[in-house]
């Protein structure tokens, strides 16, 4: 399902931020990206949705190329495929629980006439229709994760991919958004979840990939 | 696509800054309007050149013992002469009486007719150029029996010289409105661009097309030049009410004025939508 053989990728002020990475997942995992922070765990997560293009080497990522050149409709097709959360969230301040949702769904090309339901029911997966109507700045943080989840959910994507979700998050919220996303992935989703909080991925009992300075530790459960 | 969602987003950013949308469609309409008023005043100089070029004649006078008919058919026989008619003093003086109207008693007072015998030559369209009419003139005022030839040439190259001069004006002023009106809207379509980094965000991180990620600014774009368009032409509606009174014999092209202002206020305000675009994203 996501395949890098060899990847090198390097900033464009030359700074190396991934040598000779190679990772090979497959569809249903849970997979940890560990590391302290400058690991290179978030460029691992934007060359998979093609934020950023390898280099060198290969990388596969649900049967596209991302190694070769690839136009701007096959990206948004492949992000379309794939649903995406970061630490800060990227809810849309000025609008509702309900319209966040909403918006990535008519820009995703979803029939209107579907788009309700779809959000109460992705909604309802993390618990909150009964915040749809709330701002993002009236829930808390763990709540506004959440949000951003049923968002990443309601295109019913084959990868979900975290990038420190529970950064901005207190402790309890912490393992709300982890048993969150162990329910998602137990549903089928593939997910890879970046954090620098050992711990939090030890206790989970997953496969653990862990980096350092551009390069893969270890790799193992 | 969602066109209809995308549509109402376009009119969110809008209402969220109508201000700049309103100052960009009213330099837009100021901008489209000065144009509209020189293609008026051009339409008008051509409509009158080309009713002076139909009534072109060439009135050739006679001497008093000139032999009229070998006249009318030497003239006949010139390149460009498509009918000649014969005036005679009589005819010339009634013409005189019509034309004054009822002032036309003044002529009571002349002891005879002072008016000469002419030949009227009519001639065909294109020889009403300058160039060739004062040939054609030439060529008869040289027939023995001719005393005199008037054409009216010199309003024509008057006529002519006011074209070109108005006719560049209005390339110029196109050209000014082309570049005001796309400065103006890209940068208003930029600052909502602008205002609107983290939708496009993530719109690109969750897949949306570049086509949809640009479609609402396209609409806002647009739809400043719309406006700009529609107020350039109910101004030039208005002016046009209040100068004809003065000026009866203008003439107001009015759908082809608007359709002028729509077609060239929407062109241009997608063309600042575009290079806003293409200036802020990639
Ligand atoms: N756009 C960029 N330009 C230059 N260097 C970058 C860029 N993005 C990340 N880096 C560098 O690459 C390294 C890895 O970054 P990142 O993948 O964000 O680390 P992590 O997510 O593990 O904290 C860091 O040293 C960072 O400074
Ligand atoms: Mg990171």
């Amino acid at each position: 399902m996501i395949n890098f053989e060899h990847v090198l990728k390097v900033f464009k002020n030359s700074w190396t931020a991934l040598y000779d990475i190679n990772l090979k997942i497959t569809s249903g995992e849970f997979i940890f990206l560990v590391g302290p922070t400058g690991a290179g765990k978030s460029t691992i997560l934007k060359l998979i949705y093609h934020a950023e293009k390898p280099n060198s080497g290969k990388l596969n990522v649900l049967d596209y190329n991302l190694h070769d050149h690839i136009d701007d409709n096959k990206v948004a097709e492949l992000r379309r495929k794939i649903g995406i959360v970061f630490q800060d969230f990227k809810l849309l301040n000025e609008r509702t629980v309900y319209e966040n949702i909403e918006f990535v769904l008519h820009v995703t090309g979803t029939r209107p006439q579907l788009i309700p339901e779809i959000i109460i029911s992705s909604l309802n997966l993390v618990g909150l229709a009964n915040r749809k109507d709330f701002f993002p700045y009236q829930l808390s943080g763990g709540e506004q994760q959440k949000v951003a989840i049923a968002r990443a959910l309601a295109k019913e994507p084959k990868i979900l991919l975290a990038d420190e979700p529970t950064g901005n998050i207190d402790y309890k919220g912490s393992a709300e958004i982890l048993s969150l996303l162990k329910t998602i992935n137990y549903n089928g989703t593939t997910i890879i979840m970046a954090t620098h909080d050992n711990v939090l991925a030890e206790t989970s009992k997953k496969r653990i990939v862990s980096l350092e300075n551009g390069k893969i530790l270890s790799d193992g459960v | 696509m969602a066109f209809k969602f995308l549509s109402q987003e376009a009119f969110k950013n809008i209402t969220r800054n109508k201000s700049s949308f309103f100052l960009s469609s009213g330099v837009s309409a100021a901008c489209l309007l000065l144009f509209t008023i020189f293609l008026v005043l051009t339409i008008n100089v051509y409509r009158i050149k080309n009713t002076v070029e139909d009534r072109i004649e060439i009135s050739a006078f006679l001497t008093d013992n000139a032999n009229q008919i070998e006249l009318t058919d030497k003239i006949m026989q010139l390149d460009g002469v498509k009918q000649v008619q014969y005036i005679s003093k009589d005819d010339a003086l009634k013409e005189l009486r019509i034309d004054l109207g009822e002032n036309s008693n003044i002529l009571d007072i002349l002891q005879r007719n002072p008016l000469p015998a002419s030949l009227r030559v009519k001639i065909n369209p294109d020889y009403k150029l300058p160039t060739k009419l004062g040939e054609l003139e030439q060529k008869i005022s040289l027939l023995k029996g001719i005393r005199e030839t008037w054409s009216g040439k010199d309003i024509i190259v008057r006529l002519h010289n006011i074209i070109s001069v108005v006719a560049g004006f209005d390339i110029g002023i196109l050209f000014i409105v082309f570049i005001s009106v796309i400065f103006i809207v890209s940068r208003t379509v930029e600052a909502t661009i602008l205002a609107r980094a983290r939708e496009i965000e993530i719109m690109k991180l969750v897949g949306a097309t570049s086509a949809m990620v640009k479609f609402p600014f396209y609409v806002e774009g647009f739809f400043q030049g719309l406006l700009g368009s529609i107020v350039s032409f109910l101004i030039t509606v208005i002016i046009f009410y209040f100068i004809s009174s003065f000026v009866p014999f203008l003439q107001m092209p009015y759908l082809l004025i608007l359709v002028f202002n729509i077609f060239w206020g929407s062109i241009l305000g997608i063309g600042g939508s575009y290079i806003a675009l293409s200036r802020i994203l990639k």
